[in-house]
């Protein structure tokens, strides 16, 4: 026999929430996972009335829940905001096609407008022709550089004053992991920001950042939301699936691990913060950098003088070899063989 | 959304390159040189390429235990040190260097006065072999000390510790003058007697009325997570207050560079990152000025000091205790050593960089009052957008449901972040005796009617805290240790005086608010 | 052949709490006596581990945590797992898990 609702609604309880442990009904788990988004949105105060925000859509659950509560809220509080989703098209086939049919989906029920930005329009070039010149190896870097300038740059296209990405807990959670295990500390510092937004470039934030990734899931289970769940074709994910089962098991032995660590990360300090690096902007597209070349620029030379491992490595011996090879012709095998053995250290 | 950034693929490529630098040392050197003498042959590999014979490994070793000892500048020319000594492997290895440099007669003497300090922990680890982490301790020619953990749960003023007496069986002579660390080690010692001359110790009924609270505490503790830093608490109290009861500033652990990667990130794990950076200092300051706990083994590897412990004949007892052979499940910290370890064998610069994470981390600053447990910053304040006011919210929502619940009220509530007294609303105590009522705290659990002999002065009579009470003085961290726990009853004294005493001031400070002049 | 093998750290302890063991490899039936860490580390679990094997292997090698010397030499050395053993070799495993 189901246990009641524990809110005291009457309702038979159909779900345990991983939060709390506390069983709810349906109805009772919509109006609390609604409304801690929204004590997120206010007690941060993420948004301010009139701004235009786009919402990053990938058509995953993540961003595909984050785009129906962004809507849901901004009806019921009234917080005067005007949405936007916004995907890019890595050019990826039989994923990212897939992957946009269901956004396209979304902007139809929710009634919010789409923009799509490819890489193919922005850079030239496409993932699919990436790996082809790669290979699966480094792909990954590729991509995840490009995304990131991709929807700045499609951000700065519509004019939006923010970027929401569905970011949930346990993404938060993984990144503080990852970053003490890459012995990152400038990123460990800025991984548990809530909006992140240096000067000159457009803020990020995160509503989902308290949000469990099983209550996103049991969100859209139970809503029936519309989203496509297939991992990335090109994506190894080799070192970041270590830490995925080490917070699947940390979970499985304290159901409030994801938060705890959240916490640490929110309350840990840095030393010496003055030798993170600082922000400027790339002195080829503008983009904000903390290098005098951007990291999207290094690559993109490398992939046009067909020496694809140009950008990839520390970034003093990038930024060295960028300097050095400018301007030169990409078939100069002797200069590759030369600079392409220094790895990361 | 992929969430793979770019610094992930660089991993990998470290891996791949770790792996070809050894292939290549190893194919340079050929496995039987030792890359620093290249004469004799290698036994080791440490790191990605280092390949070491046995005495330059034992050489370099030695010479990074006293360069990190060294690095501290804070050690006073002969001044006593104490080895928090287990028996266990690194703090056997400890005990060697400490003993073995203390007893060289060159320049190169290392100028402490060693002791060791043990603890007894049987009260709640039956499989320790007391006797013999004592036999052990015996045969280092130094003073040594015992402690038994369940002391830790009585006045913060009685005396813990006492001395042990140890002889050596056979007395060796001749040659070792304590040159190197690598000669035989003496023969077994045998500690019966135990001399007067440490204070007095409470009497044989108190310590077995206080071990008895300390496994109630114990079985109450609710999971292993609880258990093991329950454990790491109050052993590290104990410590503590036995070196400031021998009059003795310096204290030094075993902890390796391994056992700190793994601590750190096990503390992450535990809401503790506000104390990352204790955890892997080298000098460990949350006693004041007047205790000094230091890290010497902090940047030697667990495998390092397993090696140096087989190549020097350092005798030891594998450590037990209540994780041990317990499955990866267990607790927290066995869930991370595992993971470590397994990274670790993959990508061998693992511990290494996680315990770096944590020396470039700082203190927090701008926080006035310590945890009564663990006496490291309190990190509870939150703010109105943390995780702590999340998590608050949540349980608060989860409870009340659409009807009951009005957002703007609340939402004005935990925005200021006043929202610890909604959702932990403080108990107040009645002043009669029955269940979860005032209990005196020097009887140990007993209620005040019941006549307890302690029970009578105003000095010693205090209320036990109610649970919320205790969590309102505990970080964020010792607060998940306290939610595990079935009941809070056998809370040691020294973290419910701890309570009181910052009650009292409370209430005093409430009293005279209205004629305080704040600064602004 | 014949070796010996010693256990320590608590690893002795998945070994009935035997430190060492003189142990005899059998000729393998293919009349090949070539021996590899690769062949003994099963071998001493199907024959000399009491409990727990879990504990002492993992995959195809020992658990990680694990230190293997041979002859007291660190066994990343050797090769590893490739490393053929000669006869009166001594085989050592340390644990340097604080869990055992």
């Amino acid at each position: 026999m189901a246990p009641k609702c524990k809110t005291g609604c009457g309702k038979n309880a159909i779900l345990k929430r991983p939060k709390t442990g506390d069983a709810l009904c349906r109805e009772c788990f919509f109006w609390a996972f609604e409304t801690e988004v929204h004590n997120t949105v206010t007690a941060a105060r993420l948004f301010r009335r009139g701004q235009y925000v786009a919402v990053a859509a990938s058509g995953g659950k993540d961003s595909t829940v984050l785009a129906h509560v962004m809507k849901e809220l901004n009806q019921r509080y009234d917080y005067g905001l005007r949405l936007v989703l916004l995907s890019i098209d890595e050019g990826i086939t039989g994923y990212r096609d897939d992957s946009l049919e269901t956004v396209k989906r979304n902007r139809d029920q929710y009634g919010i407008p789409l923009t799509v930005l490819s890489y193919e329009d922005l850079y030239g070039w496409t993932m699919d022709d990436i790996v082809k010149q790669v290979g699966l190896r480094n792909n990954c870097t590729f991509c995840g550089v490009f995304r990131r300038q991709a929807l700045d740059r499609g951000a700065a296209q519509l004019g939006v004053d923010q970027i929401v990405t569905g970011h949930n807990a346990d993404d938060i959670a993984e990144t503080v992991v990852m970053n003490v295990l890459r012995g990152d500390i400038a990123r460990l510092q800025r991984c548990t920001a809530i909006s992140t937004g240096t000067e000159g470039s457009i803020p990020r934030s995160k509503p989902f950042k308290y949000t469990y990734e099983k209550e996103i899931v049991m969100y859209a289970y139970f809503k029936k939301l519309d989203y496509f769940s297939t991992e990335c074709i090109y994506s190894p994910n080799a070192y970041r699936g270590y830490a995925r089962a080490y917070l699947k098991d940390l979970e499985a032995i304290r159901a409030t691990s994801i938060i705890d660590i959240i916490h640490s990360g929110e309350s840990l300090a840095v030393r010496d913060a003055a030798r993170l690096p600082t922000q400027g902007t790339c002195s080829r597209c503008q983009y904000i950098s903390s290098q005098p070349v951007c990291k999207a620029c290094v690559l993109l030379q490398g992939l046009n003088q067909g020496r694809p491992r140009l950008g990839i490595g520390k970034s003093s011996k990038v930024q060295e070899r960028a300097r050095e090879t400018e301007g030169e012709s990409g078939d100069r095998s002797e200069v590759d063989s030369a600079t392409v053995t220094v790895g990361a250290g | 959304m992929c969430s793979i950034e770019e610094g992930d693929l660089a991993d990998l490529r470290a891996r791949e390159e770790a792996q070809h630098l050894k292939a290549q040392a190893l194919s340079d050197t050929g496995p039987t040189l030792c890359q620093k003498c290249r004469s004799a042959p290698a036994v080791l590999l440490l790191r990605v390429n280092d390949i070491y014979c046995r005495d330059c490994f034992v050489a370099a070793f030695t010479h990074k235990f006293r360069s990190t000892l060294g690095k501290s500048r804070l050690l006073r020319p002969d001044e006593p040190a104490l080895v928090a000594f287990s028996g266990g492997v690194a703090s056997s290895v400890l005990a060697r260097l400490v003993s073995d440099g203390a007893s060289q007669t060159d320049s190169k003497r290392l100028r402490l006065r060693p002791g060791l300090l043990m603890v007894d922990e049987s009260a709640v680890v039956p499989e320790q072999d007391v006797k013999e982490v004592e036999r052990l301790a015996g045969t280092y020619r130094v003073p040594v000390y015992r402690a038994k953990l369940e002391a830790v749960m009585g006045d913060s003023g009685a005396p813990v510790v006492e001395r042990v007496n140890c002889k050596l069986k056979e007395e060796s002579t001749g040659d070792d003058g304590g040159t190197e660390s690598s000669q035989a080690p003496p023969e077994a010692a045998s500690c019966d007697s135990v001399s007067s001359e440490a204070a007095v110790l409470p009497d044989e009924a108190r310590l077995a009325e206080l071990r008895a609270q300390l496994q109630q505490l114990w079985s109450a503790a609710g999971s292993g997570t609880a258990r093991e830093q329950l454990l790491e608490r109050l052993r590290s109290e104990l410590l503590a207050r036995a070196a400031l009861q021998l009059g003795i500033r310096l204290l030094l652990l075993a902890d390796t560079e391994t056992r700190l990667a793994v601590s750190l990130l096990s503390g992450l794990a535990g809401g503790r990152g506000a104390h990352a950076h204790q955890q892997t200092a080298l000098a460990d300051r949350r006693h004041g000025e007047r205790l000094l706990v230091l890290r010497p083994l902090r940047e030697l590897s667990s495998k390092q000091v397993a090696l140096f412990a087989h190549h020097c004949r350092v005798q030891y007892v594998p450590g037990v205790g209540p994780d041990t052979m317990a499955p990866a499940s267990a607790s927290i910290g066995r869930a991370t050593e595992e993971f470590v370890l397994g990274l670790q064998a993959s990508f061998p610069a693992t511990v290494s960089t996680v315990y770096r994470t944590g020396t470039k981390l700082s203190a927090v600053g701008a926080m006035t009052e310590d945890c009564a447990l663990c006496r490291l910053p309190l990190d509870t304040s939150g703010g109105a957008a943390s995780a702590l006011q999340a998590t608050r919210f949540s349980q608060m929502v989860s409870s009340s449901g659409p009807d009951r619940f009005q957002y703007d009220q609340h939402s004005a509530d935990t925005a200021a972040g006043h929202s610890r007294a909604t959702v932990l609303p403080p108990a107040a105590g009645n002043g009669s005796c029955g269940t979860d009522t005032p209990r005196c705290v020097e009887s140990g659990g007993a209620c005040c009617g019941g006549g307890g002999e302690r029970c009578g002065s105003a000095q010693t009579v205090s209320r036990k805290p109610s649970r919320e009470e205790l969590l309102e003085r505990l970080c964020y961290g010792c607060q998940l240790v306290v939610k595990d726990m079935k009941e809070v009853d056998n809370i040691p004294s020294f973290v419910t005086e701890e309570v009181a005493v910052r009650t009292r001031r409370e209430n005093m400070r409430k009293e005279i608010q209205d004629f305080l002049i704040e600064d602004s | 052949m014949q070796l010996t093998v010693e256990f320590s750290g608590g690893a002795e302890l998945l070994f009935g709490n035997v430190k060492q063991h003189r142990v005899t490899l059998p000729d393998r039936g293919d009349g090949d006596s070539v021996w590899t860490m690769e062949g003994l580390l099963p071998w001493l679990r199907d024959n000399l581990l009491k409990e727990r094997p879990e504990l002492f292997m993992q995959g195809d090698t020992v658990r990680p945590g694990i230190l293997v010397l041979v002859n007291d030499a660190d066994w990343e050395l050797l090769g590893q797992l490739s490393y053929k053993l000669q006869p009166d070799d001594t085989v050592v495993f340390i644990s340097t898990l604080h869990g055992g």
